[in-house]
């Protein structure tokens, strides 16, 4: 190693960041309190607490951040326990409008009513299907209304019987046709025959033809009466009818207004439903069909009139806050059109199908109303006309219920509109950032209905403080989900781990979800092993069985690499080629990947061609990457020669698209070494981005690429000071594998953090780089002198190719 | 007498009909009845001759029920009007029989009304009337019922409206052999209609002692019926305890026999007067098993 690669190798205690479990004063976490709501989450608490708090409208929540953050569980927490102190709301239920059945009416009712008020209407009814029979089978009801028939009959029969006996002084027989009443001639009872007839004398004619003539009129006023006759007497019948009705229904009902006394709207609908018994009173005497009803002649009992016709004095609570304390927290799992919004169903009756208010079904906003509503953003705006819906009740605070059929004008059976409800809901979105930003420019009213963001953290701070907390976290949820205690070892490994997750050894990753499964996994080779306590060997054991149940195709190329069918050099030196490393991310896990990158120059007009990207493999900030190569060659090398090469850059045996600038450090030392003609160790592979001054930057999956190479080179065979460059702003984020710690610990393997290209030509070649001296020149054998030989070359030569055109073009 | 003898049995029972909407309704339990007792029904149109008559009086005018105005009048409409209220009477109970599975005939016949159809009663076992349009002034407890009930035909006059729901099954009882037959008929009748029988207990105040040895005897004749019983005291001496029976116990049935009918008709035709209850009418004899 040389003194310039002695000074950038990091020290084995650099490359993980362990925890210091002397602070963790505690046996298990089973000791440590429980931790509520948000954490490391102080921005996006304080966003809920003030969204939450804050009674305007318009203000309502979206929790934005990626999935498994807690996002969920901490707001539901959080809110359960605001709200359990909040009042508890009103209840509401739907009553039938007795004018206007499709219309049905809305009640407030203050918590624990609906319910009371649904079984008092149930009994009542129950009480006026016995009352009002009863009533109308009295003896007083029989006896009156047997009068008022009678007398309708009795007036009927008397104008008949004063028409027959009138008739009967004239010898005119009076008789009931299948249509009507006929006038005939008679003699001596007998109706006169047409021979008997013609016998009669003249004068018996004219007499006959005079007595029919004044009785027709007589009778033809008499059948006018009858009708009107019948109407008195229905009317009569209809009086009484009320006036029995009122007297059994009048006192139970005001039993029920006595009890609801304070509330005006149960008296309203009391009043209403006694005005409709009154005028239904027929419903309550139809009774249930009597075997010996059946068999001697009673009717069926009307549909309309039947058990069914009773529904019209159901109470529907929609919401019922019996035994409920404080306001409502609700999540609604299945955010459909009608799951928000209610609907009303439908129920078949002899082929047809019909609703009422009865099938009115409670939406997600009636129960959350006067509380808060927690969705899914991105399972709302799947559903259709969802979040449409979910928009006009913000702006209207009014949950109006629509079939979707009748909204969009697909059915046309009968259908409902329900009263709508004023409701108050805070509305609480969770989803992703992306369609937090996509609805902000997207929707116009979006920026206008979800005035708060809470944006949560993944990942938060490792200092002493946060250490503990995470700590008391992981004993949070070792005791929701049920888990074994964790040792403070255990507890050390899965901060460790956290930091590794979140891929910074300053940072412990938030991810509940992730961290619960670890926590879970643990647990299980815990219990395996019969043990009281989760110990850091079962954290341990959990990460490797997740690595390894995942590794497959990381083995397959390993495999495919050391058998040689992939070339990856790990020893000697090459001109123009180095060992660069990309990261294949498969989502649930990532590794690194050595790749040979190489580099060719000769003459030409200045082009640095990344096959890469002629072939349309590069993604766009890879093209960017090689791009600035040519800006740092210009700038740093022969500025008063124009550049002349043209260099072909490639990832060799890549078949898939390349994206990324962190191999462009890569890129550029293979291009040096190709123009200094210097050789590259091969046992060290780079990676880092570069700007247009040969600084190098910070890439991403730091651990994963180091940690690739190290690998490789272990499967090749034993290690023998093989490292990688990465880097120096990466430094604080490896938390590198216990293995990998170990080798560089042991001087087998190194990892070098640098800052300048310079710095990485020099550990890769062993060469100086050199720096320009006061005449303006790279010191003579120096790397960067060689560069600069070898461009100059080109130009001059590239010059006097161009002097040569111009000469033999000229006449 | 045995009890096989005594057992209520109807094997035919005849029903005149007429074609009013009202009729037509009531004509469906008259079906009811019939398969209920697996009894063959049979119906009967009767063509007033009256009417016929009348179409042929030249000075003969008809008016209409709902409009009072004047149509003209024929024998040849006259017959239409008739032929057709048979032909919707006859499709009627062939509609209702079939649903029923009850076998059922039909005739048509032309004369006096109440003669023709109690010419027809001499064939059957039962004679069903339901009291709707003319054949409820034909059939007021009057003269043509009394007729009717010396014959041996059991005569079943059911109310327009049916019967009330619950009503139970109401006979008088004294001991004498035909009180013993309309015992037994009341009981089929409760048994077919899954009602109870209240049995008025005939005995003079100064017979009472005999009331345990005649409900004993009651319990005897009826052994066999699953049925609910009930037992009444009444006067036979009192006239008026038939009817008030009637009332208090709100019957549905009432099994009269000749003799009753004479002494009370007129007062219980006042009290079912619009009612819903079915009055059974067994004269002189009742149809047994082996008749």
């Amino acid at each position: 190693m040389t003194k310039s690669a002695e000074s950038r190798a990091l020290p084995a205690d650099a490359l993980y960041r362990r925890c210091n479990l002397s602070e963790f004063q505690f046996k298990c976490t089973a000791e440590l309190a429980e931790l509520a709501d948000f954490v490391g989450q102080e921005r996006a608490a304080q966003a809920v607490q003030f969204g939450s708090s804050i009674p305007r409208q318009g203000f309502n929540l979206f929790l934005l951040g990626p999935s498994g953050t807690g996002k969920f569980s901490g707001v539901r927490a959080y809110l359960q326990k605001k709200a359990a102190d909040e009042a508890t709301p009103f209840e509401w239920c739907y009553v039938n409008n007795f004018n206007k059945p499709e219309m049905p009416h809305a009640l407030k009712l203050p918590p624990g009513r609906g319910v009371l008020l649904r079984e008092d209407m149930r009994r009542l009814v129950e009480n006026l299907r016995s009352a009002i029979p009863s009533a109308f089978e009295s003896e007083n009801y029989t006896a009156r209304k047997h009068a008022i028939e009678q007398e309708v009959k009795e007036q009927q029969e008397k104008v008949f019987e004063d028409i027959q006996r009138q008739a009967s002084e004239k010898g005119i027989a009076v008789l009931r046709t299948p249509t009507g009443i006929a006038l005939a001639p008679t003699r001596e009872g007998e109706i006169v025959s047409p021979k008997e007839f013609q016998q009669l004398p003249e004068s018996e004619h004219l007499r006959i033809q005079a007595a029919i003539g004044e009785l027709q009129e007589r009778l033809q006023s008499v059948l006018r009466q009858m009708p009107k006759l019948e109407q008195e007497g229905r009317e009569k019948t209809r009086e009484l009818n009320q006036e029995v009705t009122i007297f059994a229904v009048g006192h139970l009902i005001d039993e029920l207004r006595k009890k609801h006394s304070d509330l005006t709207e149960i008296g309203i609908f009391l009043d209403e439903v006694q005005a409709d018994v009154i005028e239904n009173v027929d419903a309550f005497l139809a009774t249930e069909e009597h075997p010996l009803a059946a068999l001697m002649g009673v009717s069926f009992p009307d549909g309309s009139k039947g058990s069914a016709f009773f529904r019209r004095y159901n109470v529907n609570v929609l919401v019922d806050h019996t035994g409920n304390h404080g306001a409502p927290v609700v999540y609604e799992d299945h955010p459909t059109y009608q799951n928000i919004l209610g609907q009303f169903e439908y129920m078949a009756h002899l082929g047809a199908v019909s609703t009422d208010f009865n099938l009115i079904r409670a939406g997600a906003l009636h129960r959350a109303n006067g509380g808060y509503l927690i969705l899914d953003a991105h399972k709302l705006l799947m559903q259709p006309y969802a979040w449409e819906a979910l928009k006009r009740f913000l702006r209207s605070s009014q949950i109006r219920i629509e079939s979707l059929g009748q909204m969009l004008s697909l059915v046309s059976t009968v259908s409902l509109e329900p009263q709508p409800i004023p409701a108050n809901v805070k509305i609480v979105l969770v989803g992703e950032r992306f369609l937090y930003y996509l609805l902000s420019s997207l929707d116009s009213e979006f920026e206008e209905l979800f005035k708060v963001a809470a944006d949560f953290e993944e990942s938060m701070d490792r200092t002493r403080e946060t250490d503990l907390l995470y700590a008391r976290w992981i004993g949070t949820i070792a005791r929701q989900e049920e888990l074994l205690p964790l040792e403070p070892s255990a507890v050390g490994r899965v901060i460790e781990q956290s930091s590794r997750m979140a891929g910074d050894s300053q940072k412990a990753l938030i991810h509940r979800r992730k961290l619960s499964d670890l926590l879970r996994e643990a647990d299980y080779w815990a219990r395996q092993a019969k043990q009281s306590f989760v110990r850091s060997e079962d954290v341990q054991r959990a990460i490797d069985a997740q690595v390894h149940r995942a590794s497959r195709v990381r083995e397959r190329l390993l495999e495919e690499t050391v058998k040689g069918t992939v070339l990856i050099a790990t020893e000697g030196e090459r001109v123009g080629q180095v060992n660069g490393l990309s990261v294949l991310d498969f989502g649930n896990f990532a590794f690194g990947r050595p790749s040979r990158i190489t580099a060719r120059v000769r003459l030409g007009k200045g082009e640095v061609i990344d096959i890469e990207r002629e072939v349309e493999l590069s993604g766009p900030i890879h093209s960017k990457g090689v791009l600035i190569l040519s800006g740092f060659l210009g700038a740093r090398y022969a500025p008063d020669h124009p550049l002349s090469l043209s260099a072909s850059l490639v990832f060799e045996q890549s078949y898939g698209p390349v994206e990324g600038d962190s191999a462009s450090s890569a890129e550029l030392f293979a291009l040096l070494s190709a123009l200094a003609g210097t050789p590259i160790k091969q046992s060290l592979s780079v990676t880092g981005s570069v700007n247009q001054h040969g600084e190098v930057q910070a890439i991403g999956g730091v651990n994963e690429k180091v940690e690739g190479f190290f690998d490789l080179c272990r499967a090749k065979g034993s290690l023998s000071g093989q490292g990688v460059i990465i880097p120096a702003a990466n430094a604080r984020h490896l938390m590198l594998r216990h293995d990998v710690v170990e080798a560089v610990a042991a001087g087998k393997f190194h990892v070098y953090a640098v800052e300048t290209i310079d710095q990485g030509m020099e550990i890769l070649t062993g060469v100086p780089a050199g720096e320009r001296d006061s005449s303006g020149k790279f010191p003579d054998g120096t790397l960067n002198q060689k560069v600069e030989a070898r461009l100059i070359e080109l130009a001059q030569k590239r010059a006097e190719l161009a002097r040569a055109s111009k000469s033999e073009n000229t006449p | 007498m045995s009890e096989r003898e005594l057992r209520f049995r109807i094997h035919r029972i005849l029903v005149p009909v007429e074609s009013a909407p009202d009729t037509m309704a009531a004509l469906e339990k008259v079906v009811e009845l019939a398969r209920k007792l697996e009894a063959e029904l049979l119906g009967l149109f009767v063509e007033d001759i009256n009417l016929l008559r009348l179409a042929d009086s030249p000075y003969a005018r008809e008016f209409l029920y709902h409009s009072a105005a004047e149509v003209p009048i024929s024998r040849a409409s006259m017959e239409g009007k008739l032929r057709a209220q048979s032909e919707r009477a006859r499709k009627t109970l062939e509609s209702a029989g079939t649903h029923a599975q009850v076998r059922c005939s039909f005739r048509t016949v032309r004369g006096e009304v109440v003669s023709e159809i109690l010419a027809a009663a001499s064939q059957v076992d039962l004679l069903a009337i339901v009291k709707a349009g003319s054949l409820r002034q034909r059939f007021r407890m009057g003269p043509t019922v009394l007729q009717i009930a010396q014959s041996a035909v059991p005569v079943l006059l059911l109310p327009e409206r049916g019967i009330a729901p619950g009503a139970r099954v109401l006979v008088r009882y004294d001991g004498s052999p035909s009180s013993r037959q309309r015992l037994v008929a009341a009981a089929e009748l409760a048994r077919l209609c899954a009602s109870a029988l209240t049995v008025l207990l005939a005995l003079a105040p100064e017979g009472l002692e005999h009331r345990l040895e005649m409900q004993k005897e009651i319990d005897s004749l009826l052994a066999g019926y699953n049925i609910d019983i009930h037992h009444r005291l009444v006067d036979p001496m009192d006239e008026q305890s038939v009817p008030r029976a009637i009332r208090l116990e709100d019957a549905g049935v009432v099994v009269l026999g000749h003799e009753e009918l004479l002494k009370t008709h007129k007062r219980i035709g006042d009290l079912l007067h619009g009612t819903r209850t079915a009055v059974l009418i067994l004269g002189n004899g009742v149809p047994s098993q082996a008749g």
